[in-house]
């Protein structure tokens, strides 16, 4: 795994310890201070992978991204201490393929690498069978015939329950499930206080397919009402 | 009982109190009419009316006649005579008791001035005794020769007429035979008043029965008394009777004492001739004059032939008496009711704690009326009274005002007495009705029920303050324009009356004319009314309508003026209200140069004052989120460094096991740090109103449920139990579903925090009048201090800060639930403590706008219904 990852942030040590982390995991590791290095590193070097600040001298993270947009189609990563939901918007609009708030968690950021590069360069190049026999939905793709879920176009570990209730929310994704349903239509029993064995099965369903668990990306609750599927 | 007999008390003392004043009130015109008219020997209840002195002038006027008759002078005798019917009546009757105030009124006057000199008193000017007295004879005969002049000239009939109807005798004033003797046949019909006329020892005339016929005899000295019944005419009178010119008067058998000292003044009791300075003349010694006056005078009527009614004879005396005796018992009734009144008024005085109670019942009944039924009674009444009895108070002064002297004598009096009580009756009234709008006023000020009144305030209120004022103002105009109205009416109708109007518009001073300004000076005069009056009384009424005329056209003149004021005060007004409501923009400018420049002037002052605090305001809340937002992102920075070093560390392989759980104890040290960076920059944006907020409909215990459920691992592992009381039913509010999460998430996480090892969790859902009540309760591990708010930043149980929350719990928790619109509050009682989160129920079933879901009730599989949903609405707090 030889993949090369541009870090891309003002503060010396942050960049130190996140390529640190990242040689650690196996990627080649280029650094960059502000935003014009980075565009210069890009024009000499081959990069699979950017990580990068949003505030930055000379040229600031989002800017730097238009530009490196106008001619690369690498996935971004952006790191950001503004936890505004206003500013991950941004970021994301404005071609950033995930969004890592500051202060993160290393494992965390390793592990969207990791997720960003697979579909990179292994996605990337799987064409899609069937569009019928599988749902796919951002990370996620659910094979209908094979009754499994892929994350990052690798296979889970989900048990017969977990794999219903995931094929019952792809199937629905967007749809807010109350607790009841969910448990009717998975156990095929009437319900009795469905709420403590569902959220059971959905926090180890998180646990497998979500990089941050306790920041869920994909199944969320509805507080008062339910749960969904997000839709990617 | 006690109650009932204190009711019954109070009741008792008022109707006393009220019982007493009424019939004071009541006797307190004739008994001031009385008093004023007789003096306050009108108590002593004199029944004889021999006694009075309108008896011993009648006496005494008869004798001058009578001499004047003996001696062939003049008589005057027909205003004497006690003959004939109403008009003459008045005036004759009157006279005495007239007469007999005047000589008391002008005896204190000249008390002094003894009259030392024996004037030649004759017979004949007795009448002359003074110039007033003179004044009035001479008015009345002009009054009659006028009237008759004007009569003639009416063509109303013949003066024969009037002789008859009047009973006027003018032919008796004069001094031939003829008028003497039609003057004595006319007194011998009185049978009251027994005479016998004596002239150089001839019998001339008398009405004795047995000397009646023996006219031009010789008397020889015989008595007269002798002939008549002593027990009926129980008063005699001798004149001349010895030849010494003196009077004898014998009463019940006993002479009487006529002439005290023997000098004659003011004072003395009879104005006979015989004292040392009231001789007779040389005529009149040759006279002897016999007079008795019967103890019960009766009326003697004689109806006549060929003259219209009846002529009435002997009416004087027979009054007299009656209205002596009338007078005695109405004085002792009087005296008996007043004293009645007296006592009664006395026994409600002195209970005056009953009484008072009494007077606040009556206050009560009347706080019960409203005030537009009591303004129209009151003006029912007034108006009533004033048609009934208006002209009470004017007959009161006129009755103090000795008028009822004129009354006294005559047949009259009874009912005249009889005005008196129903006069002292309006009286009583008329204070009642005072007494009881003077009470209402006093006792019910504040609390008069005025519908109407109320009705019209509101309406009033309803206009903007301009148009109040000057509709205020217009209503004043309107009601003096229509007193204006009303006044010019009363005036010309006046004019109309008085005939002066009419005349002049049919064409001026025509005879009619003549005829009836010299009838209505007559009459006017005739009735105390002087014509010259009517043009003074004219031209105060004039005055007085230009006075109402000129006070009119100021106020109208007022209006216009105010009309701009009031615009000016409505524009304030309106600008006040502007800047409460928010609006700081915009400068309020008047017409200019009015009274209300000042105030307009600070308003404006104030609003810039406040538009400038406001814009500071919103300037430093600003700066206050920068700052937060700014700090938290220069603590970030460093604090990543932090974290991905240790965990750099952590991942070293080679390190020794001490070393090991330092890096843990870092690792678990910068996680905290971060999370209160993470709690402070979410707080702060509460606080300041920035955090958005997504309401929404939802159910609160399936919330909670999940809330429970996503926490099961932390509940699990403490060795803390959960006890939840949760109804399945939906319980609907409306709030921001993410942010409530938080709050139950920090409300559990306090208590699994700080609660006493192994003590229970209690988790209650309730709906208490229409709103949604949570209460988390939980017993405390360290002993709470009272008085502490745990919503407040950084305020923990425990003051040590060893444990591992950030202090920013409850304070998050209770920012959050009131940026949803609830509330949150903390109790504790003793080591037991309670959040209580409320929130108002939402009427709408839970549901999210873009997502369509299916409501817990529909289990249908594959149902993918849009029951109950809503649209998402987005509340930005404030």
């Amino acid at each position: 795994m030889d993949a090369c990852v541009l870090v891309v942030d003002d503060d010396r040590e942050i960049v130190r310890a996140i390529a640190l982390l990242l040689e650690k995991e196996g990627y080649r590791v280029l650094k960059a201070y502000d935003g014009m290095e980075a565009l210069r590193i890009l024009a000499e070097s081959e990069v699979q992978l950017i990580i990068m600040d949003v505030m930055m001298p000379k040229l600031d993270g989002l800017s730097a991204m238009m530009k490196i947009r106008e001619r690369k189609n690498l996935p971004i990563i952006v790191l950001s201490a503004k936890t505004e939901d206003t500013d991950k918007i941004l970021g994301l609009s404005m071609g950033a393929d995930d969004y890592v708030a500051k202060p993160f968690n290393p494992q965390e950021l390793a592990a969207r690498v990791k997720s960003q590069l697979r579909r990179y360069t292994m996605l990337g190049g799987i064409h899609a069978q069937n569009a019928e026999e599988e749902i796919v939905n951002g990370r996620l793709c659910y094979r209908l015939r094979e009754r499994t879920l892929y994350a990052d176009g690798e296979p889970l570990r989900l048990t017969a329950t977990e794999t219903k209730i995931m094929e019952l929310l792809m199937k629905n994704r967007g749809r807010i499930f109350p607790a009841e349903e969910i448990y009717e239509r998975v156990w095929e029993e009437p319900s009795f206080s469905p709420e403590n064995t569902v959220m059971v099965h959905i926090r180890h369903i998180r646990e497998k397919i979500e990089l941050n668990p306790k920041e869920p990306e994909y199944i969320k609750v509805v507080w008062g009402i339910g749960y969904k599927m997000e839709k990617k | 009982m006690d109650t009932r007999w204190k009711k019954s008390k109070a009741t008792g003392s008022f109707l006393a109190f009220a019982a007493g004043l009424t019939i004071l009130v009541i006797h307190l015109v004739p008994v001031v009419s009385m008093v004023s008219a007789f003096g306050v020997d009108v108590f002593e209840g004199q029944t004889d009316y021999q006694e009075s002195g309108d008896f011993r002038i009648l006496i005494s006027s008869r004798l001058s006649d009578l001499l004047g008759v003996a001696t062939g002078g003049r008589t005057y005798a027909g205003y004497n005579l006690d003959s004939t019917g109403a008009a003459y009546k008045y005036m004759d009757e009157s006279y005495g008791a007239w007469a007999d105030k005047f000589l008391n009124e002008t005896a204190e006057v000249q008390e002094e001035a003894v009259v030392e000199e024996s004037a030649a008193y004759t017979v004949a000017t007795l009448e002359d005794f003074d110039g007033n007295f003179d004044d009035y004879q001479e008015y009345l005969i002009e009054q009659q020769a006028h009237y008759d002049e004007s009569a003639a000239e009416a063509g109303y009939g013949s003066m024969d007429d009037y002789d008859v109807y009047y009973g006027y005798g003018g032919g008796y004033s004069g001094g031939d035979q003829e008028d003497r003797d039609a003057y004595m046949a006319d007194m011998a019909q009185n049978k009251n008043l027994r005479y016998a006329v004596i002239y150089q020892n001839k019998l001339l005339y008398s009405n004795i029965d047995d000397f009646a016929d023996k006219a031009g005899e010789e008397w020889k000295g015989e008595d007269f008394s002798k002939s008549l019944d002593a027990e009926a005419y129980n008063f005699t009178l001798w004149y001349n009777r010895a030849g010494d010119g003196k009077v004898q008067i014998v009463k019940d058998g006993y002479e009487e004492d006529v002439y005290g000292d023997g000098v004659y003044s003011d004072r003395s009791r009879w104005q006979v001739p015989g004292y040392a300075n009231f001789t007779m003349g040389e005529s009149a010694k040759d006279a002897v004059v016999f007079l008795a006056a019967a103890k019960y005078p009766q009326l003697y009527l004689v109806s006549e032939d060929g003259r219209s009614g009846t002529t009435q004879y002997g009416g004087r005396l027979y009054r007299m008496r009656w209205n002596t005796l009338f007078l005695a018992s109405a004085v002792e009734r009087i005296t008996i009711f007043m004293g009645i009144g007296v006592f009664l008024l006395a026994v409600g005085l002195l209970m005056r704690k009953s009484r008072r109670q009494a007077v606040e019942w009556i206050a009560d009944l009347l706080a019960k009326i409203c005030m537009e039924i009591k303004l129209a009674a009151l003006l029912v009444l007034t108006i009533l009274f004033m048609g009934m009895g208006g002209d009470v108070l004017g007959q009161f002064v006129w009755w103090i005002r000795s008028g009822l002297v004129y009354y006294h004598w005559s047949g009259d009096y009874i009912y005249e007495m009889k005005r008196m009580i129903e006069a002292g009756g309006y009286l009583a009234l008329w204070f009642w009705l005072i007494y009881l709008v003077v009470l209402d006023w006093r006792m019910n000020g504040k609390r008069q029920k005025k519908p109407i009144f109320d009705l019209l305030k509101m309406k009033d209120l309803k206009y903007p303050v301009q148009k109040r004022l000057v509709r205020r103002q217009r209503n004043t105009l309107i009601a003096e324009i229509c007193l204006l109205l009303l006044f010019a009416g009363a005036v010309c109708a006046l004019w109309m009356i008085q005939g002066e109007l009419v005349n002049w518009i049919s064409g001026g001073y025509g005879y009619n004319y003549a005829y009836e300004t010299d009838l209505y000076e007559a009459v006017a005069e005739d009735m105390g009314y002087p014509f010259h009056m009517r043009y003074a009384y004219m031209l105060m009424a004039e005055v007085i309508f230009g006075a109402l005329f000129v006070f009119t056209a100021i106020t109208a003149a007022g209006l216009k003026k105010n009309r701009r004021l009031a615009v000016d005060i409505g524009m304030l007004t309106d600008r006040i209200l502007a800047v409460r409501e928010g609006e700081l923009a915009g400068e309020l400018v008047l017409s200019g140069g009015t009274d209300l420049q000042e105030a307009a002037d600070s308003l404006n002052q104030i609003q810039k004052g406040m538009e400038t605090a406001l814009a500071e305001q919103v300037k430093s809340e600003r700066m206050k989120v920068e700052l937060v937002t700014n700090v938290s992102h220069d603590i970030k920075t460093p604090l990543t460094s932090i974290i991905s070093y240790v965990e750099l560390l952590r991942q070293e392989e080679n390190l020794p096991q001490h070393v090991k759980e330092y890096v843990q104890i870092l690792g678990e040290k910068s996680e905290r740090l971060k999370n209160i960076v993470q709690d402070v920059f979410e707080i702060s944006k509460a606080a300041s109103g920035q955090l958005p907020i997504q309401m929404e409909a939802l159910d609160m215990g399936k919330l909670l449920r999940q809330t429970l459920a996503d926490m099961n691992d932390q509940i699990s592992q403490s060795t803390l139990v959960m006890r939840t009381v949760i109804p399945e039913t939906p319980v609907t509010v409306l709030a921001d579903g993410q942010r409530l999460y938080r709050v139950f998430q920090n409300l559990l996480q306090n208590a699994l925090r700080y609660s006493l090892e192994g003590s229970r969790v209690y988790l209650a859902l309730t709906e208490e009048a229409g709103q949604a009540v949570v209460r988390v309760k939980n017993t405390s591990s360290v002993e709470l201090s009272d008085g502490k708010d745990f919503t407040e930043r950084f305020v923990r149980g425990d003051e040590s800060r060893t444990d591992g929350g950030s202090g920013l719990g409850l304070s998050i928790a209770r920012s959050f639930t009131e940026a949803c619109g609830g509330k949150l509050t903390v109790e504790t009682d003793a080591d037991l403590f309670t959040v209580t989160v409320r929130f108002d129920r939402a009427a709408n079933a839970p549901g999210r706008g873009e997502d369509s879901f299916v409501a817990a009730g529909a289990s249908e599989p594959g149902m993918t219904g849009s029951r109950g949903t809503t649209t998402p609405e987005e509340v930005e707090s404030v």
